[in-house]
Parts: C-alpha cells; structure tokens; sequence
C-alpha cells in the first residue's frame, strides 16, 4: 500500500466523526489511524500495537487535550526520535491561547490550526490542510515510503 | 571653645576688671587724702614749733636754735627745717649744705601760713610749711622730704596689691570651681541626651544630676527617648502587620487570577468542542439527508447552526474580555490618530460602498498599551460604524478635548444613538440597546472597552440621543492600575 497515511489524535469521537467527514467531504482519501489518547499515538508511532511492518504516517494531526498523555507529550516525543523527527506535525486544537500557541511551536510544531466552532470552516480548514501537508509539500526524504 | 572655658574665662576677666577698678579708685582717693591730712599735720606742727623757738629767735640764739631744730627732727617725719628772713635770707636750717636756693626763691615772703609743694635741685620734694611772721622778722620753713609721705602712700599702695592680687586669685579659684560646678550639669545633660538618644537601645546607663533642674530635664528626655521607641515599635508592628496583610490579599488575588486563568482555559478547550458537535452534526443531517427532511426540518437544523455560531461567538469574546483582565500591561506613547486611521481604512476596504466621512484629529497621542488600546478603538469605531448603517451622509469623528494631564479623547458617530434613559446598561456585558436583527452584536464589545480604560486609570462615559448619534469620551489616567 502505497498510499499516505495519516495520524489522527483525537480523543473526542464527535471530533474524530467530523474530522474523518471533513476529509472524506475534501476528496482526501489517505487512510487515516486514529489514536485516541496520547499513548495510542506514542504506542503506534514506535511500534508497539504494528509488529514488523512499522509504517510511519505522513501526517500527524495532533489534539493537545488529551488524557493520559497530552498534545505537547506527545509532539516531545515525536521530536526527541530520530525516526521522527522531520515527521510534519500539525496541532489541530480547540484552544487558541496564546501560551498553547508558543509552546506548540516551541516544542517544534510544524502548524498550529484551531479548530472552528462553524463546521463549514472546519471542513475548509481541514481540505486546506490536506492539500497542503499532502500534496503540496515536500516531506524530507526520510519519511518517504 | 568649650563652655567650661567660656565661664571660666568670661568671670577672670569680670573680677580682675572689679578689683582693678575698687583697688585703683581706693588708691587714688587714699593718696590724696593723706597728702592733705598730712599738710594739716605739718601746718599745725609749724605752729607749734614757731611759738616754741619765739624765744630763740627774740634773743637770736641761733645756736640753741639749731641745736632745738636737729633734736626735733630726730624721731621725726621731718626731713629739714629752714628759718628765712622776711627779706628771704637764710636764717637758721637743718640743711648740711646750706638752704637751696631755689627754696629760697619760692618762698615768697607773706604773712600768712600756707602750704606748698615744691623740687629741689637734687630733685627732691619737699612739702614747705611757711608759718606765718615771728616776732624777731623771720619765716619758719618747714621741709618734708616727699617720700616720707610716700612711704605711707606705698605701703598703702603695696597692701591693696596684695588684697587685689589675693582677691583676684580666689576669685580665679572661684571661677575655676563655679565653671567646673556649673558645666558639670551641661555635661550630665549631654551625656544623658547621648546615652538615651538611640532609639534601638532600651538600656541606657541610669544618668544622676545633682541640681534639680537639670535632673528634671534628663528624666524627660529619657520619657520622651521612651515614648518615642514605644511608638517606633509600635510603627514597625503595624508595618510588618500591613506587609503581611499586603502578602495575604496578593497571594488571594494571584489565587484567584489563576483560577479565571484556569477557568478561562478550560472554556477555550471544552465548551467550544460540544458546539463545534452540534454545528456538524446538523450540517451533517442537512447534506446526507437532505430528502428526508422537510422545509421547517431543514429550518429548523439552520436554527440549530445559528445559534451554534453565535454562542461559539460569545465565547470567544468572553475569553476575550477575560484576557484583558489577565494580560500585562506595556505602557508605551501610543499615535492613537494612525490607529484610527488604520481602523477606518479598515473598515472602508470591508464595505466600500457604505461611503463614510471620518474625521480624524491628528497626531494625538496617549501613553497607552498599544494592544488593549487599539481594542478600544476598535470598538468604539467599529461601533460607530455599524450604528451609522441607516444614516444618511454618515460621519465617524475622533479628537480630543480638555487640557494636557487631562486629555479627553471621543469617538462621535450621527448614526442610531440611544436613549440616555438606558446609559447605565451600556457598559454592562451582555447588555445591548439594539435588537440583533437591526444590529449585529455580542454586548460585550464595550464591556471590554470599559475594563481596558480601567486598567489604565482612566474612565469612559458616552452621550446621546436616539436616531441623533453618540459620542463616547474616555480618559487614560496615566496608565495607574
């Protein structure tokens, strides 16, 4: 499967459902992982629930209210790995504080997006995303599968 | 110089003056009284001896004359004696060397007895006693050596020295114990002043006057000393007390601050997502099922959607409002007339055709947080602007009044006004004068302009009339908190 994979980390399903519909509504047809909390995300990232064929995703879309682990744990420990360390990683939150927004980049956040009450700015937003992290940039060669 | 001295010195000099002067004036008045009493003493004396040589003289036995006059002046005061001639020739004297002349030439012959003073050549004094004219045609002269007076005079002279000098040097002795005595009390004092002077220390030696007075004076400055470090104490308790209280209530207020902080931030994440749910879903409803719903169905999901927005919309000014609150503050001098102009610019790009004229002083400036107040002016002119919609020939103006340290600025509008009745609800969050399908709106728009002034000290109040415009007038108090 040549296909690009994107990781959704998500733990509200109402979100998941509308973010999944967003994509699916922009033509995006990546298949999506979703993680529901920060130790899905981790757990999936280095290995753990894959087995052999560990498959890196293209894309990470990352809460930052999360149980267990948060957002920025996880955008840590995404950074702190070599294998992921150029992963592109986009904070799709409700919150726009600003402390969020400097500690997102901070911690090496690739995109900040906040998540619009208005749906049809969601799935804008989202179909925007898409277009740009997937199709329009160019990921470093590591991450190519 | 010390004040021992001074005494000292000033009561040496008083005295010495003292018994210089009684000394001096005793002296003078005592000599000249003597010399007199002592010419009354020869002018009788000459009487005497003249009635007592009458005999000699009327047998003119100048022998037994001289030899009478050389035993009278043995035991004498006496120096010499002289009989003269009435024609001023020598008769008969005592001098080994015969009359001086010059006595001769003095004494001018007369009847009459009389006393005077006159120098030999060998510059001897001699009182002469001229007696008056004895039977055989002399003169009896009689000398005095002046210094037989003097004698008595310099004895006398000699002794009020000595009781002067005695006098002066008790007297010195006086001053020495009467400055010592009276400085010894000026020395008390001034130790006690320095020894209770230190308000921090509160065991002082114990400090004795001998005079009352004096003792008097130490033990209320040593009361006063007291009362003084009871109230220092006293000051320094209420001190630490108001510091401790200034702690509390900053350490609640930080609590509490942190609080809406954590409030706030748990409104930003959780009370937006359950809308953003119900926004979706609904739209949801209106693509995927579309030709099951009928027209109020699908009227009534755009309801849903609406109402969705706009509380998504009141929360964000909410959070809004409450960051103002929260912010810091950076006071800086702020070009509020390119703000304005900036804002307008704005706001004429957004709807072009709408055509208002603003008016905009120029170059006022304001010591203000850049951020919060261009909030504020976005505020107010993005008011004035939505509620000049329905004039004719709208116009937006911005200025200032008043003087320098109490610049009033104002943002004035021609459009919809309000009632004056209602200006206490203007400020008021959630309060709004308009319906919302007139005008657009939150209600928390001035809320948070009032909040902002606030924070800078300053206050904000507005004027108007229904369908005649407003005109908002706020101050910045110099950025007090």
């Amino acid at each position: 499967m040549n296909r690009k994979l994107i990781l959704l980390v998500e733990d509200n399903p109402d979100d998941e459902a509308l973010t999944l519909r967003a994509l699916k509504n922009s033509n995006i047809a990546n298949e999506v992982v979703v993680a529901r909390d920060g130790t899905e995300a981790i757990d999936f990232l280095f290995g753990t629930t894959q087995g052999d064929s560990c498959r890196l995703p293209e894309l990470v879309l990352l809460d930052l209210n999360l149980p267990k682990v948060n957002g920025f744990e996880v955008l840590k420990r995404i950074r702190a790995d070599s294998r992921t360390h150029t992963l592109p990683v986009v904070i799709l939150t409700t919150s726009d504080e600003d402390r969020d927004l400097v500690e997102g980049y901070k911690l090496g956040a690739n995109s900040y997006v906040r998540k619009p009450v208005d749906f049809e700015e969601f799935r804008k937003a989202v179909k925007t995303l898409g277009m740009y992290w997937l199709v329009l940039n160019l990921a470093p060669p590591s991450n190519r599968i | 110089m010390r004040l021992q001295k001074i005494v000292f010195l000033s009561m040496v000099l008083l005295l010495t003056l003292m018994t210089v002067a009684i000394g001096g004036s005793y002296v003078l008045f005592t000599v000249s009284n003597n010399r007199e009493q002592q010419k009354d003493l020869f002018k009788t004396r000459a009487m005497v001896l003249l009635d007592a040589a009458e005999r000699q003289v009327l047998w003119d036995d100048r022998m037994a004359m001289k030899q009478f006059l050389v035993n009278e002046i043995k035991g004498s005061d006496l120096l010499d004696y002289a009989f003269v001639t009435v024609d001023g020739m020598p008769y008969v004297s005592t001098f080994s060397k015969g009359i001086p002349v010059t006595l001769l030439q003095q004494s001018a012959a007369s009847d009459q007895p009389s006393v005077w003073e006159f120098q030999d050549t060998a510059g001897r004094v001699f009182y002469d006693i001229r007696s008056g004219r004895s039977p055989g045609g002399t003169v009896l002269h009689l000398g005095l050596k002046r210094r037989a007076i003097d004698r008595q005079n310099r004895n006398l002279i000699v002794a009020i020295v000595v009781i002067s000098l005695v006098t002066t040097a008790a007297g010195i002795l006086l001053a020495v114990v009467l400055a010592r005595r009276a400085t010894r009390e000026i020395g008390v004092l001034a130790d006690a002043l320095r020894s209770y002077r230190d308000l921090n220390c509160n065991e002082a030696p114990a400090i004795f006057a001998t005079s009352s007075d004096v003792e008097e004076l130490v033990q209320s400055f040593k009361l006063l000393t007291e009362q003084r470090r009871l109230a220092a104490e006293e000051i320094q308790i209420l001190n630490m007390e108001l510091e401790q209280r200034v702690k509390d209530r900053t350490s609640q207020l930080e609590a509490a601050n942190e609080e809406l902080d954590a409030f706030a931030y748990s409104v930003s994440h959780d009370l937006r997502a359950p809308l953003r749910g119900i926004d979706g879903f609904s739209l949801a409803l209106l693509e995927d099922y579309e030709d099951k719903l009928d027209a109020q169905g699908k009227d009534y999901l755009h309801r849903i959607r609406n109402a969705c927005v706009r509380m998504g919309r009141l929360i964000d000014d909410l959070l809004g409002l409450s960051r103002i609150t929260r912010g810091e503050m950076h006071l800086e001098a702020v070009n509020l007339s390119d703000m304005v102009r900036n804002i307008a610019e704005e706001l004429q790009r957004s709807e072009e055709i709408r055509g208002v004229e603003f008016q905009i002083s120029p170059t006022v400036v304001a010591d203000a947080d850049p951020v919060l107040i261009r909030t504020v002016l976005e505020n107010l002119v993005g008011n004035a602007w939505k509620f000049t919609r329905r004039t004719d020939r709208p116009r937006i103006e911005f200025g200032v009044t008043g003087d320098i340290g109490s610049m009033v600025y104002f943002v004035r509008d021609n459009g919809a006004g309000f009632n004056m009745e209602y200006v206490d609800r203007l400020f008021s969050a959630f309060q709004r004068l308009h319906k919302s399908d007139e005008f657009e709106g939150t209600g928390i728009g001035l809320a948070s302009v009032q909040r902002i002034i606030h924070r800078h000290g300053g206050r904000i109040w507005a004027e108007g009339a229904e369908g005649e415009g407003a005109t908002f007038y706020f101050t910045l108090g110099g950025g007090a908190q």
